[in-house]
């Protein structure tokens, strides 16, 4: 392979590993020649582009790192799908450990280095001038580059101090990445754009470049490959904050060139991350907090769904209700003595068997419906009841005094209208009874007091009448 | 083949939760619902000693656990504006009335215009007898001279008012008592509760 083809394999290696916006300004600057101040806005440009992932990955290893302290899950999966920020997260207990703080410190002090690279003075002042159509730099220009470089060297102690405060655990150790991240982001930007004024335009790179390299920008390779080309070779893992410090050092090609790299930068590493944040996920626990409240809430509805729906249940499907135990042994609008058991068995749960029953199954919806009943004595009792089992109207007898009870069963739209024949009007309004219900039960109640009284019983029962009223 | 059984595991992971969280909402949807409809609550039953009742039930603006209660069980009950209806499950002691032991039902002060006590099993029927003895009511009680009445439960004949319960297994009694000055509230709840039968064991039968 020809040593031309070789270089243009790598320069295709590269820049496929290039982010689009790097693509775009090779275009535009691949031909012709290169400033420095070109050269820096690339490199910043670039470093502007590293920050976010920079700052992306911190976040994904902080998160890692929460998700170890087992968090709230809820708060790491908004966190995760971007809702919010990790900043949003009450920590109680933050447990940051120690390879997120060292992956921070990293992360600080590889962008500190390149920074420092990027401000270097004597890589604008001591590269040799090599290139004839490329004037000196003018001494004026390189004072003014030096003091806007010992400024954003202040800066750049505020910034690590800032990224120092923030490592610092507060309190509980409230660590919040965003702070890191959100410092990274400011710094990268300010610094780059004072960077970018303050360097004259008569500044030139070439002269600045050593000769293998200037070499390579003659034959056209693209300008940021130089901080981008020699990562993969020299980035690992993980670096400590001594050798990301050092970053800069191992460059001999470009003394300029910032180590911009991500944290990974081969699918390799990426891999490797990845694997790492897996095994400080921890295992996603069998039922979650949301799941389990979804649950109880379901359990809630279901709750009050079959309170309410157990009497249309009865009466649609399963009979539970006295009314439907009852309707298919009683005739509509008729009075039946229910007849004593020789087993004592009850038509009903708990009813009294010291008692003799009538039951009448009313039904108004062709018309009202005629009750009437002698109530003796204390003890007995005539009541009418809904379906669902409400007892809506009840009479009781009393000591000492015979209580006739005669009404007519009616629906509430025709109350006052059927007068019971033979009743004066004005005891129209106290002999109805409206009811909601168009089906009901009657039931007459009379008390066993022994053999002796059961015939007066039978009698007095088979004198009640439940009747349909006829329309004249 | 790897892909295949994690995806069998995830289904079979998805469908053990699945059925986790409809065990969940079910035994605390339905069950809890149960529970209240059939055994009551504080909310919804009033207890003076050993006997608890409904307050409301029978009555057209009751809640729906009270109305669900008398729909599910089949009750006729009154309103609570014409008689109360009580029932105990458990003794003196806090134990299960049950058909193998003995009990005395000790009545005093009980002099409500109508009233009874019948014996039922746990699923409400009356429990089948020879000597066709099922409740006794104000009429057919047989008082001591003061006006104390006890009424026996037991398996075997006892002298006196003797209830049988054998063969019935779990045991509920029921007290009827119809009477205004307890619909109208004449008499307060600790005078109730005085008045309310005591339910004691005697034995129980090896």
């Amino acid at each position: 392979m020809e040593p031309s083809e070789k270089r243009k394999t790598e320069s295709q290696v590269d820049a496929e590993a290039q982010p689009e916006m790097l693509k775009q300004h090779e275009t535009e600057t691949s031909a012709g020649p290169v400033s420095l101040k070109d050269r820096t806005i690339v490199r910043v440009k670039a470093l502007q582009q590293s920050a976010p992932i920079l700052a992306a990955h911190l976040r994904t290893r902080f998160t890692a790192g929460v998700s170890a302290t087992r968090m709230r899950t809820t708060d790491l999966a908004k966190v995760g799908m971007g809702k919010i920020s990790l900043d949003k997260i009450r920590f109680k207990k933050i447990g940051l450990d120690r390879l997120n703080r060292e992956t921070l410190r990293a992360g600080r002090d590889r962008l500190a280095s390149n920074v420092e690279a990027l401000l270097k003075p004597r890589a604008i002042n001591e590269a040799p001038a090599t290139d004839k159509s490329i004037s000196p730099p003018q001494s004026s220009a390189v004072g003014t580059s030096v003091t806007r470089a010992d400024t954003d060297r202040a800066d750049l102690s505020a910034l690590k101090a800032k990224l120092d405060a923030a490592l610092r655990p507060k309190d509980n150790a409230a660590l919040r990445d965003t702070d890191a991240t959100t410092e990274l982001d400011k710094a990268s930007v300010g610094i780059a754009a004072r960077i970018a004024a303050a360097l004259p335009k008569s500044q030139r790179a070439k002269s600045q470049q050593p000769q293998s390299q200037r070499d390579q920008s003659q034959r056209a390779k693209p300008i940021w490959s130089a901080p981008f080309a020699g990562l993969k070779r020299q980035f690992s893992a993980y670096p400590s904050p001594s050798a990301a410090g050092n970053a800069d050092a191992g460059h001999g090609r470009n003394a300029l060139a910032p180590d911009i790299s991500p944290l990974w930068t081969t699918r390799t590493e990426r891999l490797k991350t990845e694997r790492i944040v897996a095994r400080t996920r921890p295992k996603r626990s069998f039922l979650t907090l949301g799941m389990f409240a979804t649950a109880l809430v379901t359990g809630a509805l279901l709750h009050i769904i079959t309170t309410f729906a157990i009497p249309a249940l009865s009466s649609s499907w399963f009979r539970w209700s006295a009314f439907d135990r009852m309707k298919g042994q009683l005739e509509i609008n008729a009075m039946k003595v229910w007849p004593i058991d020789p087993t004592g068995a009850m038509p009903l749960p708990f009813l009294s068997p010291d008692m003799r029953y009538a039951f009448c199954r009313f039904d108004i919806t062709s018309g009202p419906v005629l009750v009437s009943a002698v109530l003796p004595e204390a003890g007995w009792s005539l009541a009418l009841y809904t379906p669902a089992g409400d007892n809506f109207y009840a009479v009781p007898g009393q000591d000492g005094r015979l209580v006739e009870a005669v009404f007519n069963i009616v629906p509430a739209s025709d109350r006052l209208l059927i007068p019971i024949p033979g009743q004066r009007r004005a005891d129209v309004d106290a002999a109805q009874v409206t009811s909601t219900a168009r089906q009901g039960l009657v039931v007459i109640r009379a008390p066993n007091k022994g053999a002796a009284s059961l015939p007066a019983v039978e009698i007095a029962l088979r004198r009640a009448k439940c009747v349909a009223v006829e329309r004249r | 083949m790897r892909f295949f059984l994690g995806l069998i595991a995830d289904i079979l992971a998805l469908m053990t939760r699945f059925a986790v969280f409809i065990s969940i909402a079910l035994v605390g949807g339905i069950g809890s619902a149960w529970v209240m409809i059939h055994s009551g609550s504080r909310l919804t039953t009033t207890t003076q000693g050993v006997w608890v009742s409904w307050p409301t039930a029978g009555r057209p603006d009751t809640d729906p656990y009270t109305r669900a209660h008398s729909v599910r069980l089949g009750l006729l009950p009154f309103n609570a504006s014409l008689a109360l209806t009580y029932h105990a499950r458990t003794d003196e002691e806090a134990g299960r009335i049950h058909s193998s032991c003995d009990y005395r039902v000790t009545l005093d002060g009980l002099d409500a215009a109508w009233w009874s006590l019948a014996v039922f099993d746990d699923a409400g029927n009356v429990i089948r007898n020879p000597a066709q003895r099922y409740a006794f009511n104000v009429a057919t009680i047989a008082r001591d001279t003061d006006g104390k009445a006890e009424v026996i439960l037991a398996r075997d004949a006892r002298p006196g008012n003797w209830l049988p319960t054998a063969g019935a297994g779990n045991i509920t009694l029921a007290l009827m008592v119809q009477d205004p000055r307890w619909t109208q509230q004449s008499i307060d709840v600790q005078q109730r509760t005085k008045i309310l039968p005591v339910v004691r064991k005697v034995g129980c039968s090896r």
